[in-house]
């Protein structure tokens, strides 16, 4: 009775992936993807991508941590605010970055006025509109890693005399640390295919704003075969983050955790 | 607070004992309608057995000195620290107590190895790695576990586990040893080797040692003086041969009965 609808879902699902894949122009797949173009739409989207997600574990381990630790009032508020980036449209989330950095907001004709460049439409818009977008994965992922850590084990650890951050450093995150490089590779492939809040806060400029996406988009009217080669490429990256993460991350140490509990009670 | 840590010309900070003396305990803790209400003294280098049922408040009575669950009412003093006060609202945190912990569930660090949990301590106080490890090798050794220090805490056994939560106790040169159910993993010559251990450390050191156990046994090879805990209170002080010889109540006598059929003759 619901195997109808699951394959149904499945369909759904996967259709449209055999479809790019049917009209991938294979025989001169190499020239088009190796197009001066692309390679600046690819190394631009792997290095903002790559920014972000260092950004977004600079400052979403330390949030994800308070969040899933500390004696904080009014946690849930602060947890559905981390998640309101997650479930708005990515457009407003550009158009939000635009009022507050934009050259005749506030806080942006500051910035300019002492900096001497706007933000927007830079390569440094893009790196935020990805991370702004991509934080709340990575926050949500890894607050679930720690709060997923036991609790016990850093109290046991506190009684040999060993500080609160020396305990989040030894004993606490290396516990998360499948999560937290499950949430990274999540933040890395929500900033790779960012489009909406890019596309509206740093625009679509080759060589600094323009990433994959966007060049996509782009060559969708100019150049549909060359739309299709670039989708083919980001599917090919996005199978393989999807692969870096379950198979040696999410396996591995998962595994290694989930092992036999140190100081069970048989001899 | 006296400075727990001195510099060593030139080198990374070892760690120094901790100052000892007396523990002085009364702790209060109140969980809805069960009230644990135990005072405890332990003089300097002597061991007292905290000895129960399970859900009779020894565990809790352990971990409120360690610091873990917090007084409602009582104090906890050391020599002339006062650890905690409920009174005077003084708290002193797990990691600034100096105490040497064994909790029944151990707890090891599952990622590190059982050489780099027993020197955890050291390292957490800034003490140089390979002095570090040399005493926790050293510790190792004493309890019959050295061939596994290189193996990760969560691929060991239970009772390699126990022996290396007891070895990581010892090895932060503790002001007073909490121990819960330090040797329940054990086998009997595990439980020889590691109660002989404690022991020394205990006189050679002079810190006072609370050992919680359910095993009578354990009381009598080294314990001083017992204290029978039940529905949160002590039932029953004394020496563990006097208590052992008139058992106040039922369970005690239990533990009795259980001794002697169990290991006529083990008790010397």
């Amino acid at each position: 009775m619901l195997l109808v609808p699951a394959a149904l879902a499945l369909v759904l699902l996967l259709a449209p992936l055999v479809a790019l894949v049917a009209a991938t122009p294979w025989g001169d797949l190499g020239s088009r993807v190796l197009e001066p173009a692309v390679l600046d739409a690819l190394r631009l989207s792997l290095t903002t991508a790559a920014v972000s997600t260092v950004l977004c574990l600079l400052v979403g381990v330390p949030l994800a941590w308070v969040l899933a630790r500390a004696d904080l009032r009014g946690r849930s508020l602060v947890r559905a605010l981390v998640t309101v980036p997650l479930v708005l449209p990515p457009v407003v989330g550009g158009v939000a970055l635009l009022l507050l950095l934009g050259r005749r907001a506030p806080v942006g004709r500051q910035l300019e006025a002492w900096f001497g460049v706007g933000v927007p439409f830079t390569t440094l818009a893009v790196v935020l509109a990805q991370t702004f977008v991509a934080l709340p994965f990575l926050v949500l992922a890894v607050e679930g890693a720690i709060g997923g850590t036991d609790e016990r084990r850093e109290a046991a650890a506190a009684t040999l005399g060993a500080s609160r951050w020396y305990v989040v450093r030894r004993v606490t995150l290396p516990a998360a640390a499948p999560g937290i490089a499950a949430g990274a590779a999540l933040c890395f492939a929500r900033a790779l295919g960012e489009f909406g809040a890019t596309l509206t806060f740093a625009g679509s400029f080759p060589g600094t704003t323009r990433t994959m996406p966007l060049a996509v988009h782009l060559a969708l009217d100019t150049d549909p075969d060359a739309a299709v080669a670039m989708s083919l490429l980001l599917l090919v990256l996005s199978v393989a983050v999807l692969l870096v993460m379950r198979g040696r991350w999410m396996g591995g140490l998962t595994g290694a955790r989930d092992a036999a509990p140190a100081g069970g009670r048989s001899p | 607070m006296t400075p727990v840590l001195r510099r060593v010309a030139g080198r990374a900070r070892a760690l120094a004992p901790a100052p000892t003396g007396d523990l002085d305990a009364h702790v209060v803790v109140r969980r809805g309608t069960w009230t644990l209400d135990l005072a405890l003294t332990v003089p300097a280098g002597r061991v007292v057995a905290v000895l129960g049922p399970n859900g009779g408040g020894k565990s809790t009575a352990l971990a409120a000195l360690a610091g873990l669950v917090r007084l409602d009412a009582g104090h906890v003093r050391l020599g002339d620290r006062t650890l905690a006060d409920a009174a005077a609202d003084v708290d002193v945190p797990p990691e600034r107590r100096r105490l040497g912990v064994l909790l029944q569930d151990v707890l090891l660090v599952p990622h590190l190895t059982a050489r780099e949990n027993v020197a955890f301590g050291r390292r957490a106080a800034g003490e140089h790695a390979g002095d570090a490890r040399r005493r926790a090798d050293d510790l190792l050794a004493a309890l019959a576990v050295e061939d596994r220090a290189r193996t990760r805490a969560h691929r060991l056994s239970g009772g390699q586990a126990q022996r290396v939560g007891l070895a990581r106790a010892l090895a932060v040169d503790p002001a007073a040893l909490l121990l819960d159910e330090p040797f329940a993993a054990l086998d009997a010559s595990g439980r020889t080797v590691a109660r002989a251990v404690v022991e020394r450390h205990v006189r050679a050191t002079g810190v006072p040692a609370v050992l919680v156990t359910h095993d009578l046994a354990d009381a009598l090879a080294l314990a001083d003086d017992v204290v029978v805990v039940e529905h949160g209170r002590a039932v029953q002080r004394g020496t563990a041969h006097a208590v052992a010889a008139a058992p106040a109540t039922p369970y005690v006598a239990g533990l009795v009965a259980a001794l002697d059929g169990r290991a006529p003759g083990v008790v010397t």
